[in-house]
C-alpha cells in the first residue's frame, strides 16, 4: 500500500492548530474562571518594566526592587514594551509568548527538516515537544526566555539556512543571546558546534558568530561583573523534584517524555555515528541538568530523542503486535495525560484573586517598604506599587545572602526585641504574609517565629486580612 | 481435561491449606486492626458502588488514594453473603490458592511434579505468610498470588502467544489491586541487566513485555497517585511513614526471626540455589526468581517495601528455588547407592519441613489471633457509635485509627494511611505527648488543637505507652464516661486564648 504523503500545508495547518490550541487553553480557563489574572511570578516583574518604559522610557534605577537598585538591560522588556504600546502590558503579557511559541513550534519542525530528519522523525519530535510541561509554560507565562528560545531558534534556524544573504539576521539575533545570561551562550556555542559535524563547511560561519557572541557576551559582563562570582547560597534544589513535572515541578519535564528519551537513546545506540551532534548535546544535557532554569533546553533534546524513540519503536519488528500496539498506545497517552494534567495544574497556579485584591487594597495605603518571601517581591512591586525587601532579581543585586538571611530571622525568631530592631534597622514597615507561606513554604507550625509574634498589639497591627492574605502594619 | 494424579494431590494440599486457615480464622471474632479499613471500603462499594475516596472520618477529614480492585472483589461476594463471612473466607481461599500457582510455576521450570508437589505443600505453610493472612483483610492475600501467576505467563509466553494476553489482563488487576506491584517490575529490570551480564538468551518477546509492563505499571501509578505525588514528592515511594513509626516497623522482625518465619529449609536451599545460579549452573528461569530475591533485597534496604511484606516475598521466592533444590538433591541421590532410601529422604524432609514451617506456623498464628481486638475493646466502641455525636473526634493511637471509624464510626486524627498528610509526624508525637504528659495545659492545648472530646484508652494502649491511666486527669476537666476494661475520658475543658 502506498504511503500517504502529507502535504506541506496539512502539516503547517496541523501544527498551528494544536500549538495554538494547547498554548491559549490556559489563558481561556483563567479567563473564565480566575478573572483573567497573570501567572508566574516573573511575569509582573517583565510587564512592571515594560509599562515603565512605555510610561517614561528605558529606566536606569528600578526604585522598588531591593528598596532600589540598579535596572539591568533586558532585551524582553523592551520587546514586551513595544507590543505593549499598542495592545496593553496584560494582553501582551499573553499574546506575546503565545506567539513566539507558536512561531518556535515551526522553528524546531524547521531546523529538524533542515538537518534531514525524516518527516515521522520531525513531526513526532515537534509535537512531542509541544506536549512538553516545560514548552507550554515558557509559551503561557510571560518569562524572558518565551523571547529567549525564540531568539536561539530563530538564530539558529537562520545559521543553518543555507542562504548567505539571511546570515547577517543569524549574527543580530545571537547578538541579543547574550543578554540573557552566560549560560544561554554556552547553549548556542554547543549548538553551532555540534551542527559543524553535519557541515563543516560551515566552520567560516561559525567563528563569525563566535565573534559576535563574544562581543555582546562582554557588554553584559561589564554590567554584572561585579557580581560574576557570587551564589545564592540558599537556592538549595531537589533535582528529582525539579526535574519532574510530576513531582511537583512548575516546569518538571514529562516523565513519559523520558522514558522516551531513555527508549531513543537505548535503540539508537547502534546508530551512534548518524546521530553524534545529538549525542553531543548529551553533555549539554548534563551541564543543563544542573543549571535551575535549563528544563525548557531539556525538554528540547528530550523531545528530539524521545521523537526518535518513538520512530524506533514504531518501526522495528515486535514479536507481539499485541504488544506494540499497546506500548505505542501507553506513551501516547502517558504524554497526553501528562500534559492535560500540566495544564489543569498551571491554570491554577499563583496568584489567584484574593493575593491581587489585597496588594490593590496595599497600594492606597501609604508608600513604605513592604517585607514578605522573596517569590511574592515581584506581585507586591506591580500591583501594590510598593518597594519590597526582597525579590526573585538574585543576580541584580549584591547582597541577596544577606537579605535572606535577615528574612529569615524576621521568619523564625520569637525574640520580640530582636525582631523589632530588625525591622526597624531595615526600615520595614508592611509585613505581607500569605497561606502559603504559612503552610510550609515559610513556617512548619501555627504559632511559629513572626506568626507568634503577631500576638504583640504594640509592634503589629493587623490592617487587612481575608482568606488567603494577612498584611500587617510595624508599628514601633 | 484429564485429571491426573498430581491434581487430586493439589486439590487435596489446597484444601488442607485452606481448612486450616479457616479453623484459626474462625478462631476469633474479629479481624487485625488494619483490616477495619478494608472493611470499610468494601461495606462502602456494597453499598454506594464506588469506595470512600473523600473521608470524613480518617484524620477527621481527608482525601484517600489506594487501589480498589480487591474491595470491588470482597464487595461482590458480599452482596450475597455476610461481610464477616466474606472477610474471613475470600482472603483465606486466595491466599491458599498460592499452592496451586507455586505447583505450576515450579512445575515448569524444574519439569519434576514430585518437587512440584512438595513446593506446593510447603508454600501452603510459609510460617510469615500464614501468619501474617488469616485474620488481615489485605491486598497483599490477592497480590501474591497473582504476581506469581504473573511469572508463570511470563515463563509460559514461549510456549504460546495466548499467554501475553494473559500477562496483560493479570498485569492489570494486580496493578490495581496494589502498588507493590512495582516490586514486579523492578525484578523484571534486575533480570535484564542480570540477563545481559550473564549473557543469557534473554528473548524478544521478553523484553517487548517488560518494556510493556514497565510503562503500564508507571502509567497507571502516575495517574493514580499524582497527588500524593506533587504533595511528597520522590519521597511519596516511603508511604509519607513518619520517621519514629518507620524505625519501629523495622525493628519488629530480627534477621533471625526472619530465617525462622521465611522456613529454616526454603531459606538455606535458596541461599544454595542462588549460589549456584551465579556460579555454577546458569539457569534463565532459576535467575529469573533469583532477580526477584535482589529486587526485594534492595527495596528492603531501601525500606521501599515494609519488613513484613518483603519477608513474605522473599519466603515465596525461597519456595521456588526449594523446588530446584529438591529436585537436585534427589537426582543426586538416585546417583548414590542410597537412591533404594529415597522415600526414607523424602519423609526425613518432610519431618523437617513440619517442624521448621509447619509447627512454627501455627505457634504463631496461634498467638496473632490473641493480636486481634477483644470483646472488651468492641464493646466499648459499640459504646461510642451509641452515645457518642457523629461529629465527635475520638483519640486514639495509630493502630487503633481504622478500627474507631469502622465499628464507632468517628472520626480519629491518625491512623496508618499516612499518604497525603502533610503533618503526620506533629500529629504522631501530639498523640504520644497526649496519652503521656504529666501537664494538664499541655494535654489540653493538644486536646483543644484537635478538637478531640474523646480519649480512648484500652489495655493495649496502656501496654503500648507505659500509662495506667491520664496522668493529668482531674475531674473538673474530664469525665471518665465509659469504664469497663477501656476508660474512655470526655475532654471538657477549653485554652483561653
Amino acid at each position: 500500500m502506498k504511503k500517504k504523503e502529507f502535504k506541506k500545508s496539512e502539516i503547517i495547518i496541523f501544527i498551528f492548530i494544536s500549538s495554538f490550541l494547547i498554548l491559549v487553553l490556559p489563558h481561556i480557563v483563567r479567563y473564565f474562571f480566575f478573572d483573567n489574572i497573570l501567572i508566574g511570578e516573573e511575569s509582573y516583574y517583565h510587564a512592571r518594566i515594560a509599562s515603565e518604559i512605555n510610561n517614561k522610557g528605558m529606566p536606569v534605577f528600578d526604585r522598588l526592587s531591593y528598596n532600589g537598585i540598579n535596572y539591568i538591560f533586558n532585551p524582553y522588556h523592551s520587546f514586551l514594551a513595544f507590543f505593549s504600546s499598542f495592545l496593553g502590558v496584560e494582553l501582551a503579557s499573553k499574546l506575546v509568548p503565545l506567539v513566539l511559541g507558536i512561531i518556535s513550534i515551526f522553528l524546531f519542525y524547521y531546523i529538524l527538516k533542515e538537518l534531514r530528519f525524516n518527516f515521522e522523525r520531525r513531526f513526532l519530535s515537534t509535537i512531542i515537544l509541544l506536549l512538553s510541561p516545560p514548552f507550554i509554560y515558557t509559551f503561557v507565562v510571560s518569562t524572558s526566555y518565551s523571547f529567549l528560545i525564540f531568539l536561539v531558534l530563530s538564530s539558529f534556524a537562520i545559521f543553518i539556512n543555507k542562504n548567505n544573504y539571511l546570515f547577517p539576521v543569524s549574527l543580530l539575533l545571537l547578538l541579543i543571546i547574550p543578554l540573557f545570561g552566560f549560560f544561554h551562550v554556552f547553549v548556542i556555542v554547543f549548538l553551532l558546534l555540534s551542527y559543524m559535524f553535519y557541515r563543516k563547511s560551515a566552520i567560516n560561519r561559525f567563528f563569525i558568530g563566535l565573534i559576535f557572541l563574544m562581543f555582546s557576551s562582554l557588554y553584559y559582563y561589564g554590567t554584572i561583573y561585579n557580581k560574576f562570582f557570587r551564589t545564592e547560597t540558599f537556592l538549595s534544589r531537589n533535582v528529582f523534584k525539579d526535574l519532574i513535572s510530576g513531582l511537583g515541578s512548575q516546569q518538571g519535564l514529562s516523565i513519559f517524555a523520558i522514558l522516551l528519551a531513555l527508549v531513543g537513546i537505548i535503540v539508537l545506540w547502534k546508530y551512534k555515528k548518524n546521530f553524534y551532534p545529538i549525542y553531543m548535546n548529551s553533555l549539554l544535557l548534563i551541564a543543563a541538568f544542573l543549571y535551575r532554569g535549563a528544563n525548557i533546553y531539556l525538554s528540547i533534546f528530550l523531545s528530539i530523542f524521545a521523537g526518535l524513540g518513538f520512530y524506533r519503536l514504531m518501526k522495528m519488528r515486535w514479536e507481539a503486535k499485541i504488544i506494540k500496539n499497546l506500548t505505542l498506545w501507553l506513551f501516547v497517552i502517558g504524554l497526553v495525560f501528562s500534559s492535560a494534567l500540566y495544564i489543569a495544574r498551571l491554570v491554577n497556579f499563583e496568584p489567584n484573586k484574593d493575593i491581587i485584591q489585597s496588594l490593590e487594597w496595599l497600594k492606597e495605603n501609604p508608600q513604605d517598604l513592604v517585607f514578605s518571601h522573596y517569590s511574592k517581591g515581584f506581585w507586591i512591586e506591580d500591583k501594590a506599587k510598593m518597594p519590597v525587601f526582597m525579590d526573585s532579581l538574585f543576580t541584580h543585586t549584591m547582597n541577596a545572602n544577606e537579605r535572606y538571611n535577615i528574612s529569615n530571622n524576621i521568619f523564625y525568631s520569637q525574640d520580640l526585641r530582636k525582631t523589632r530592631s530588625l525591622l526597624k534597622e531595615n526600615k520595614i514597615k508592611y509585613i505581607w504574609i500569605d497561606e502559603k507561606m504559612k503552610y510550609n513554604q515559610v513556617w512548619k507550625e501555627e504559632q511559629q517565629g513572626l506568626l507568634f509574634l503577631f500576638k504583640n498589639n504594640e509592634t503589629f497591627k493587623n490592617i487587612y486580612a481575608n482568606s488567603e492574605v494577612e498584611i500587617w502594619r510595624v508599628l514601633s | 481435561m484429564n485429571l491426573k494424579k498430581e491434581h487430586y494431590i493439589l486439590a487435596l494440599i489446597f484444601l488442607i491449606t485452606l481448612g486450616t486457615r479457616l479453623y484459626f480464622a474462625f478462631s476469633t471474632e474479629y479481624f487485625a486492626y488494619d483490616s477495619y479499613f478494608n472493611l470499610r471500603q468494601i461495606e462502602n462499594i456494597k453499598e454506594k458502588g464506588l469506595p470512600i475516596f473523600d473521608d470524613k472520618l480518617s484524620y477527621s477529614g481527608r482525601y484517600l488514594i489506594f487501589m480498589p480492585f480487591f474491595h470491588y472483589v470482597l464487595a461482590f461476594f458480599d452482596l450475597f453473603l455476610p461481610i464477616d463471612f466474606v472477610a474471613k473466607v475470600i482472603p483465606n481461599m486466595f491466599a491458599s490458592l498460592l499452592v496451586v500457582i507455586v505447583f505450576y510455576v515450579t512445575k515448569k521450570i524444574t519439569e519434576d511434579k514430585e518437587a512440584a508437589l512438595f513446593a506446593s505443600f510447603v508454600s501452603g505453610f510459609i510460617p510469615i505468610f500464614f501468619i501474617e493472612t488469616i485474620i488481615n483483610v489485605s491486598s497483599y492475600t490477592l497480590l501474591f498470588p497473582l504476581i506469581l501467576l504473573l511469572i508463570y505467563f511470563f515463563i509460559k509466553v514461549k510456549d504460546d502467544e495466548k499467554y501475553i494476553k494473559y500477562f496483560i489482563l493479570v498485569l492489570l488487576i494486580a496493578t490495581f489491586t496494589s502498588s507493590s506491584v512495582f516490586l514486579l517490575i523492578v525484578a523484571l529490570v534486575i533480570y535484564v541487566g542480570i540477563g545481559k551480564l550473564e549473557h543469557l538468551k534473554i528473548r524478544r518477546n521478553e523484553l517487548e513485555l517488560i518494556t510493556f509492563s514497565t510503562l503500564m505499571v508507571v502509567l497507571v501509578l502516575y495517574l493514580v497517585y499524582r497527588q500524593a505525588l506533587m504533595l511528597h514528592g520522590p519521597s511519596v515511594i516511603w508511604q509519607n511513614i513518619p520517621k519514629n513509626i518507620m524505625i519501629k516497623y523495622f525493628k519488629e522482625v530480627s534477621f533471625l526471626e526472619a530465617i525462622y518465619k521465611i522456613g529454616l529449609v526454603p531459606f538455606f536451599s535458596g541461599l544454595y540455589i542462588t549460589y549456584r545460579s551465579f556460579f555454577k549452573e546458569r539457569r534463565k528461569y532459576n535467575l529469573m526468581l533469583v532477580s526477584f530475591v535482589i529486587a526485594i533485597a534492595l527495596m528492603l534496604w531501601f525500606k521501599l517495601v515494609s519488613l513484613v511484606n518483603g519477608i513474605v516475598f522473599l519466603g515465596i521466592m525461597a519456595i521456588l528455588l526449594f523446588a530446584n533444590f529438591y529436585k537436585l538433591l534427589f537426582n543426586y541421590i538416585k546417583k548414590t547407592k542410597a537412591a533404594i532410601l529415597k522415600k526414607f529422604f523424602v519423609f526425613f524432609l518432610f519431618v523437617i519441613i513440619i517442624i521448621t514451617s509447619i509447627i512454627p506456623s501455627l505457634y504463631y498464628v496461634s498467638l496473632k489471633i490473641e493480636t486481634a481486638p477483644t470483646a472488651v475493646e468492641v464493646k466499648a466502641l459499640e459504646w461510642l457509635r451509641e452515645n457518642t455525636n457523629e461529629e465527635d473526634i475520638i483519640l486514639t493511637p495509630v493502630k487503633e485509627g481504622f478500627i474507631i471509624n469502622y465499628i464507632a464510626k468517628r472520626k480519629n486524627i491518625l491512623d496508618s494511611n499516612f499518604i497525603l498528610i502533610s503533618d503526620v509526624a506533629q500529629r504522631v508525637e501530639d498523640v504520644e505527648t497526649i496519652y503521656t504528659t504529666q501537664f494538664k495545659t499541655n494535654a489540653i492545648e493538644l486536646l483543644n488543637k484537635y478538637n478531640i472530646k474523646y480519649i480512648y484508652l484500652s489495655d493495649r494502649i496502656r501496654e503500648d505507652f507505659a500509662v495506667d491511666e491520664l496522668r493529668y486527669y482531674d475531674e473538673g476537666c474530664f469525665d471518665v464516661v465509659y469504664y469497663e476494661g477501656v476508660t474512655i475520658y470526655k475532654s471538657l475543658c477549653r485554652l483561653e486564648e
